[in-house]
């Protein structure tokens, strides 16, 4: 029983930072949706607004009078899910698309310079774009980030499965008969397959980012919806009077969930001890 | 092998054929954002008529700003004008987008300038530390910074700076633009207050700018010089690991000329990454500029954007498309002069 | 002038620690030229470094003592040891485009090194030396060699750079870890003569890293005979080619080919060296095994007169070795 203990314990040190951040993933997901928040975050306290962190209001309260706290915890609630799904699009969408052309051929050399153009592109602005055009809801912000997301995880996959051809099971299956879809699917996806999660994690925290600029030009998001982002922009004028509080807690909470989703996907990642 | 005065003809040549086919980029450039925001739902005539509008002014506008005409009608006629260097004028302010262009951009540039130099001379230094200390503390805490400084937004690090540096420590003036809100600018000559203001001599003028552009600059460079430092760091360790630095140490190098000999080598990706990066925080600083109030470029197209201004969002675009045919030529350029080993057929 | 005293040399890996050299006993006198022999993953490599401590950071010395002239090389501070770089002993790489640096035109590197004395040497200067140490070692243009870069110059040319670099400061051992293998054959044996010569001008020491029987057999005094980071056999070319008293030695004799016999090659490999065995390393792949082989660690001792061999059957080898061609 302690031997299996030790085991386990020897492999959460070698593996310190995947198990940290999903240790604090689970943590924002638990408490954002079942922790019992001091504070209705919608509903504004008049009488006091602008309180500094205290006892009543641990994270203070902002301009409008909202608890800082209540808000910070609930705004969990819609950006880490909207960055996760953001991420799975990605990887849905992109780790496919990669593998189609994960070829040597002419058609996907021009279909990977036409990402590469794509890529030079301000990523933040491109998202901002679509999400003004295409409608101010949350499907778009998944889509822009998709969108974002989709090129990286292609050139990655493509890369991936353009050296792993060369290897030896690859023909080894060839000669055995498998079909082209075959080899693809029961030969070269579980390979790419560590390298696609490492992308996702990396991906869903950059999605994070975006997330939290959209809300802070107000795109995507509007009052009094608890939004990092959104959050973080009313109290912007703040920070100029000496008000920190209101910027700062939920420009934490995003700084932690960001270094939570690089913590997996280092952890992740194969290439390290 | 061909001699070296070859090589120099062969690199103008190069030059000038990239610089002949900048046209053309520019034509795919703005025949595909005219594809993209031709797919684009929405009626601008509809947004720009305000609250409650009457079809008649709806109608008014549309035909104002020739919304009515076909796809391919404004598509010839963007290139008959973009020939003529004029990119139509604003739906919002009806001033030419080329002079809005010429009024913000010289701010962009001279914050991407600054943020740039703080970004790459940060990043490459913290790079090459961690590469250089790999497996004891030193690496560790090079890396660790490294995580931090990429996962805070830059719009949230210019808060916080503005908070600490302005409002905590008095160090910075307001974030209130390039200069305080009774200061006069210099004149233009360039359009970079740094570089007018000592032009004109005013040591005072340059002082204010650059204090003006110390914390924008600095939440960007920070934010971004985390990028130089994950690829120095990547490049340095490889190149660390050479033969060709073990065979300098074993010539009896100092660590100081041994790290330069790496450098050497690792350098190329630093350097074609950072033009990337240059490329990419055109619109990056956006966000930033509406933060410190900086009449730049990013905030102007960022407004455009939210309010579907169409012809600045076109003049941005093609403004960008420009910028980077231009960036990526200087780097090829600079990569092929710094590379004995680059032929340049 | 080189003597290394019971070293041992690891390299910590997530696996565990690779026992890469394993109590290795060598001397070197001035002006003798001594051909480290062995396969690849015997640890002559990693001796060779553990001289220069050119070892990455993960290898560290752990045992034993080198010494160069009176100097302990294994207690010298950083500083200490890039005095010795250099000066006092020349590293020439297995590939010369793997050691001179592609961007820096080559009388810069040569400056450098130059400059690693404390000396302030100007660019005329530079030329001067390079110009008449090039000629010497066969180039015969040596002002445009020094103004270009390595990869204008071919294999053999550029290898007889990495040589002037080596020897510019007038080493007194020369450390040459197998010099040819990257080059064409028909400029190998060029190389090795210029090595040769430019040494004994020098009046160096030199050992030379190699798994070509024949490289040591025409180019060596000496020669030490390396199988899983211990030498098992060391002594004169001359006494280890005609009389090889270990079964090791005797395999890679065998194995080199010859006209008019089948090509005998010694089945299996080198021992991984994670965990040290306990007896001789070499019993699954020897012929001559006893019971005490896996027990005991043959020690290395005398044959004759400055001949050692690592085997508990070294007096017999001999015989064997007879009684094996007969049969």
């Amino acid at each position: 029983m302690s031997e299996a203990m030790g085991t386990a314990l020897r492999a959460v040190g070698r593996h310190r930072s995947l198990f940290v951040g999903l240790a604090m993933l689970c943590l924002f997901l638990v408490a954002g949706f079942l922790l019992p928040l001091p504070y209705v975050p919608t509903e504004p306290n008049v009488s006091a607004q602008l309180a500094g962190p205290s006892a009543q209001h641990w994270f203070g309260t902002d301009a409008s009078g909202f608890d800082v706290f209540s808000r910070t915890i609930a705004a969990a609630r819609r950006d880490l899910p909207v960055a996760l799904a953001g991420g799975l699009v990605s990887l849905v969408l992109g780790v496919p698309l990669g593998l189609l052309v994960g070829a040597k051929n002419r058609w996907s050399e021009h279909a990977m310079r036409v990402l590469d153009v794509f890529q030079a592109f301000p990523l933040v602005i491109l998202s901002i774009a679509v999400v003004t055009i295409l409608g101010d809801n949350l499907g778009n912000v998944v889509a822009a980030i998709a969108l974002i997301n989709i090129p990286r995880f292609m050139r990655l996959i493509r890369s991936e499965v353009l050296s792993l051809r060369e290897k030896r099971f690859v023909e080894a299956a060839r000669a055995m008969g498998a079909s082209n879809g075959r080899v693809i699917f029961r030969h070269l996806l579980p390979n790419v397959m560590d390298v696609a999660l490492v992308q996702f994690s990396i991906a869903t925290a950059n999605a994070l980012i975006v997330i939290a600029a959209l809300g802070f030009l107000g795109v995507g998001v509007s009052p009094p919806t608890p939004d990092w982002g959104l959050m973080i922009q009313q109290g912007a004028q703040q920070m100029t009077t000496g008000q920190w509080w209101t910027v700062v807690f939920p420009g934490l909470a995003i700084l932690a969930a960001v270094t939570c989703f690089n913590a997996i996907a280092a952890g992740l990642n194969p290439s390290k001890r | 092998m061909p001699g070296r005065s070859q090589r120099r003809r062969a690199l103008t040549k190069l030059i000038l054929k990239r610089l002949a086919m900048l046209p053309l980029s520019v034509i795919v450039v703005v025949t595909g954002s005219f594809l993209l925001i031709g797919l684009m739902p929405g009626d601008p005539a509809v947004s720009l008529a305000g609250p409650y509008p009457s079809e008649e002014r709806v109608a008014a506008i549309r035909d104002q700003l020739g919304l009515d005409h076909s796809f391919a009608e404004r598509y010839f006629t963007y290139l008959n004008h973009l020939v003529h260097f004029d990119l139509g004028n604003s739906f919002f302010t009806g001033v030419p987008v080329t002079n809005e262009l010429g009024r913000f951009l010289p701010a962009t540039v001279e914050l991407l300038i600054f943020s740039f130099v703080i970004a790459a001379v940060l990043g490459i230094a913290i790079g090459t530390w961690s590469a250089y200390r790999a497996t004891r503390w030193g690496g560790k805490v090079g890396r660790a910074l490294t995580n931090l400084l990429q996962s805070i937004p830059d719009f949230l690090l210019g808060l916080v700076l503005i908070y600490l540096i302005f409002y905590r420590f008095h160090l910075a003036p307001a974030p209130v633009g390039r200069v305080s809100l009774l200061e006069n600018p210099p004149q233009h000559i360039t359009g970079l207050f740094t570089l007018d203001s000592l032009l004109h001599g005013s040591l005072s003028g340059f002082w204010s700018a650059l204090r003006h552009l110390a914390l924008p600059s600095l939440a960007v460079g920070l934010v971004y010089s985390s990028y130089f430092a994950r690829i120095t760091n990547g490049t340095m360790m490889e190149a660390l690991a050479s033969t060709q630095v073990e065979y300098a140490r074993a010539c009896g190098l100092s660590e100081w000329r041994v790290l330069r000999y790496a450098f050497l080598v690792a350098r190329a990706p630093v350097i074609t990454y950072g033009a990337i990066l240059f490329g990419a925080l055109v619109g990056g600083v956006a966000i930033v500029e509406t933060v410190f109030a900086w009449p730049g470029a990013g905030q102007w197209a960022l407004t455009a954007i939210l309010r579907l201004d169409i012809p600045v969002i076109q003049g941005f675009i093609v403004m960008l498309g420009v910028l980077t045919v231009v960036i990526y030529l200087l780097l090829d350029v600079v990569v092929a002069l710094l590379d004995p080993r680059v032929s340049y057929e | 002038m080189l003597v290394l005293d019971n070293l041992y040399t690891e390299f910590v890996t997530p696996n565990g620690h690779v026992h890469a050299v394993n109590g290795v006993d060598l001397q070197v006198k001035q002006g003798e030229i001594l051909g480290l022999v062995g396969e690849s993953g015997s640890g002559k490599s990693a001796t060779i470094r553990s001289v220069l401590r050119l070892l990455p950071p993960s290898g560290q010395i752990v045992k034993g003592s080198i010494r160069l002239g009176d100097t302990e090389l294994t207690t010298l501070s950083a500083s200490g040891l890039r005095q010795i770089r250099g000066r006092r002993v020349g590293f020439v790489a297995q590939s010369p485009f793997g050691a001179l640096n592609p961007i820096l035109p080559l009388w810069k590197q040569f400056r450098n090194v130059l400059r690693s004395t404390g000396e302030r040497v100007d660019r005329a200067t530079v030329f001067e030396i390079g110009e008449e140490l090039l000629g010497s070692v066969g180039i015969t243009d040596p002002k445009r060699v020094l103004s270009g870069y390595a990869h204008e110059l071919s294999g053999g040319m550029a290898q007889r750079v990495v040589i002037s670099m080596s020897l510019l400061l007038k080493p007194d051992l020369v450390l040459a870890d197998e010099p040819t293998t990257a080059l064409d054959v028909t400029v190998q044996k060029q190389i090795l003569e210029l090595l040769r010569h430019r040494v004994q001008v020098l009046g160096a020491a030199c050992v030379l890293v190699t798994h070509d029987l024949g490289v040591v057999a025409n180019y060596c005094d000496r020669i030490a005979v390396m199988y899983a980071g211990k030498i098992v056999e060391a002594g004169t070319v001359a006494d280890v080619f005609d009389e090889p008293a270990h079964p090791y030695t005797l395999a890679l004799l065998k194995s080199v080919p010859q006209l008019g016999r089948p090509v005998a090659s010694l089945p299996g490999g080198p021992p991984e060296l994670l965990t040290y065995p306990t007896g001789c390393p070499f019993l699954p792949r020897c012929k001559f095994a006893i019971p005490l082989c896996a027990s005991e660690a043959p020690p290395s001792e005398d044959v004759s007169a400055g001949h050692t061999s690592a085997c508990h059957r070294r007096a017999e080898i001999a015989t064997l070795r007879r009684a094996e061609v007969d049969t």
